[in-house]
């Protein structure tokens, strides 16, 4: 008798935490889910918190750039207990839906949406993590040109420019050299986050003015770059234009792949990119030998995944709170990527600075500019 | 870096080539239905589809070779997926012909429901095939720039000339096809008659001309050259498809036509004004001379002012976008 009472009990709990089930909604903007930056990473960190706290997971992905926003409305009338807007992009239908549906909890990333109670808005100081990588380039450019490519021209990538800019200039002026850094944007319509083709033209442009590392904040577009780089893979002293010249040769000790010893002779020196939101540097590897030059310097990492992550787990421990939370180098929500990929790369004595430089940031000793 | 240096014209010219190649692929292309008759704003879920073709069947292809040797190169697999590019744009542009010719159907919306398709179903395709709805695998085999079919002339392209030609065979057939377009529109039997179908199709179907037939072959005509220029994007240009990657380029290609008085001299003249403009708005943006979002208009700026000032009123073919009733 005193099992069947437990059994009952046990299978009462077990129906009841059945029906408790969280369920989360995710939509994406135009990018999609598999665009190996921001969309992607975002996926990640659910699919992770599915994993820990068992949730029921739904997503959504736009069509085209007019569709970002329908999903939304769709999961808030399913009665979800979390639907996430991923981008800025979504943020309006985020704030509108919210309006109507009290008792559904919202998060947008990279938007502050104006309804406080329901909605977390999760935003990140990009121009933190970018001064970091702007002080790499800066420190290992070896023509005093570097290049940056943005996605859509408008205010969000505009810190990833400044923040970049401000790095790069910080490491010239301590290495006592004259630096350039080019500016370019893929477009100003939605289309400027899908546009590969654009975005390898614009990187080809740039080298050719003499840039051999190119960061880039363009989403799915970045891939352009990303195939360029590996493509070309060096500058040689022949292409360089008037008034740039070789300056430094740090990656004179890096092993080199065949493909680039026999495509690279003489003076030549390898170009780079630095890859945005995911740690991109295994995208830069031509070999799959990760011991030899890889193309990927660097990432700037938005770590949209711990975001989502911390945002389903607060709903699931049912603490979730809305308003502003901050992703900042304080608390690791950016960050500068180093793997096996490209330990070679950075000398350890820049490593230390950097992590110099991170605690002057934190501190407010130095302050990064977060637009033009 | 200073304007009309060396390096500054190469990198100027050789980019406005590229970004010349798909427009002028697809306006070539958008002349042939529009000759006979036929309107077709389907173009860039052409060029869409037509990516998607190449790149898909070139992943497919190349993956046995390369799960038994990675470094396996096959020359005809690249050619492959070009074909493929083809017959997928044929089949796409049939689908608006029959809507449009056949069944009489309006033409533009026969031609806005190709390009929705083109944004739908590549993702489902994709979802079938890797798992996810934006993009393909990367591909191994693509289509190169001539330096690497012609190792011998290495050092010839690593010279500012040799730098501005070193592109890929795509875009060579692209400035081709001006001289042979023009010779089959203008110097052919059959040229004359698409043009009369597109003009007056009641007198030319009082001749005997089989006016169906021939609005057939241009709006397949079209296909054929919007897939190339899809296959130039995915497999030449980059090394996958993804989503939406035309991104309006079949809207440019079908202005560049109307600006080209659709002509391929013409025609050839707007595709590469419009590269240029892009070239050079890249090239000046980096260097940060002018606001960017002035630059960002200069491309659409030169293209108002030209039409505007320079080209005289646009005479389209007079039965245009009109179907044919016997």
């Amino acid at each position: 008798m005193k099992r069947w009472i437990v059994l009952t009990l046990a299978a009462a709990l077990f129906s009841g935490l059945a029906a408790a089930q969280v369920r989360v909604g995710i939509a994406f903007d135009a990018g999609g889910k598999n665009d190996r930056s921001f969309n992607q990473m975002a996926w990640e960190g659910a699919k992770r918190a599915k994993k820990d706290f068992g949730i029921e997971l739904f997503d959504f992905e736009p069509n085209d750039p007019s569709q970002v926003g329908q999903g939304i409305r769709a999961f808030a009338e399913e009665g979800f207990d979390l639907v996430i807007g991923v981008g800025f992009a979504n943020e309006p239908a985020i704030t509108a839906t919210a309006k109507e549906f009290k008792d559904v909890r919202f998060a947008v990333i990279d938007a502050v949406s104006p309804e406080k109670d329901n909605v977390a808005s999760l935003v990140f100081r990009e121009q933190e993590g970018s001064f970091l990588v702007g002080y790499i380039a800066g420190r290992l450019t070896q023509t005093g040109v570097v290049g940056f490519i943005g996605g859509m021209d408008i205010p969000l990538i505009h810190k990833f420019e400044a923040g970049y800019r401000a790095g790069v200039e910080y490491a010239c002026k301590e290495s006592g050299i004259q630096c350039k850094v080019l500016i370019n944007y893929v477009g100003n319509t939605p289309q400027a986050w899908n546009d590969p083709g654009k975005a390898k033209e614009i990187a080809a442009a740039q080298v050719a003015q003499g840039a051999d590392i190119i960061y880039h904040a363009s989403g799915a577009s970045g891939l352009g770059l990303i195939d360029y780089v590996k493509q070309k893979k060096c500058l040689k002293a022949s292409e360089l234009p008037a008034g740039v010249k070789f300056i430094r040769n740090p990656f004179k000790d890096v092993p080199k792949y065949p493909a680039y010893q026999q495509a690279c002779k003489g003076d030549t020196r390898p170009i780079f990119f630095i890859g945005v939101d995911a740690d991109q540097n295994y995208l830069g590897d031509t070999d799959h030998n990760p011991a030899t030059l890889n193309h990927g310097l660097t990432s700037m990492q938005k770590r949209v995944d711990v975001a989502v992550y911390d945002v389903i787990k607060s709903v699931v421990m049912n603490n979730f709170t809305g308003g502003v939370h901050e992703f900042s180098l304080k608390n690791n929500g950016v960050a500068y990527a180093l793997d096996e990929y490209n330990k070679a790369l950075i000398p350890a004595s820049v490593v230390a600075r950097l992590e110099v430089l991170k605690q002057k940031i934190v501190k407010g000793e130095i302050k990064v500019p977060a637009g033009r | 870096m200073e304007i009309f240096s060396t390096a500054f014209l190469v990198a100027l010219v050789a980019g406005a080539l590229r970004q010349t190649t798909p427009l002028l692929f697809t306006a070539l292309g958008g002349m042939f239905n529009e000759r006979s008759g036929v309107v077709n704003i389907a173009l860039e879920g052409i060029i869409n589809f037509g990516a998607l073709a190449a790149a898909v069947t070139v992943q497919l292809v190349e993956a046995p070779y390369l799960a038994h040797d990675p470094n396996a190169r096959i020359w005809w697999i690249p050619w492959l997926g070009v074909l493929a590019a083809i017959v997928v744009g044929v089949l796409v542009a049939w689908i608006h012909a029959v809507v449009s010719i056949r069944y009489r159907a309006d033409q533009i919306v026969s031609g806005t429901a190709v390009n929705m398709l083109s944004f739908g179903l590549p993702s489902i395709l994709l979802l079938f095939l890797y798992g996810n709805t934006s993009d393909s695998k990367d591909v191994v085999h693509r289509i190169l720039p001539m330096d690497a079919y012609l190792p011998f002339l290495r050092d010839f392209f690593s010279t500012p000339l040799g730098r501005i030609l070193d592109q890929s065979p795509l875009v060579y057939l692209a400035f081709l096809l001006v001289p042979l377009t023009y010779y089959l529109l203008f110097k052919t039997p059959w040229g004359l008659r698409l043009r009369s179908v597109g003009e007056n199709p009641e007198a030319a179907d009082s001749l005997g001309i089989n006016v169906f037939w021939m609005r057939y072959q241009g709006v397949l005509l079209s296909g054929v050259l919007a897939g190339l220029a899809g296959a130039y994007l995915s497999i030449s240009e980059l090394n996958h498809f993804t989503r939406l990657m035309a991104a309006g380029r079949g809207f440019i290609a079908l202005a560049a036509l109307i600006f080209g008085q659709w002509h391929p001299l013409g025609i050839l003249g707007a595709t590469l004004l419009f590269g240029f403009a892009e070239a050079f708005r890249i090239l000046i943006e980096g260097t940060g001379i002018l606001p960017s979002p002035l630059i960002q208009a200069f491309p659409f700026v030169l293209t108002m002012l030209v039409l505007a000032g320079f080209i005289g009123r646009a005479r389209p073919p007079a039965a245009i976008g009109k179907p044919y009733e016997k």
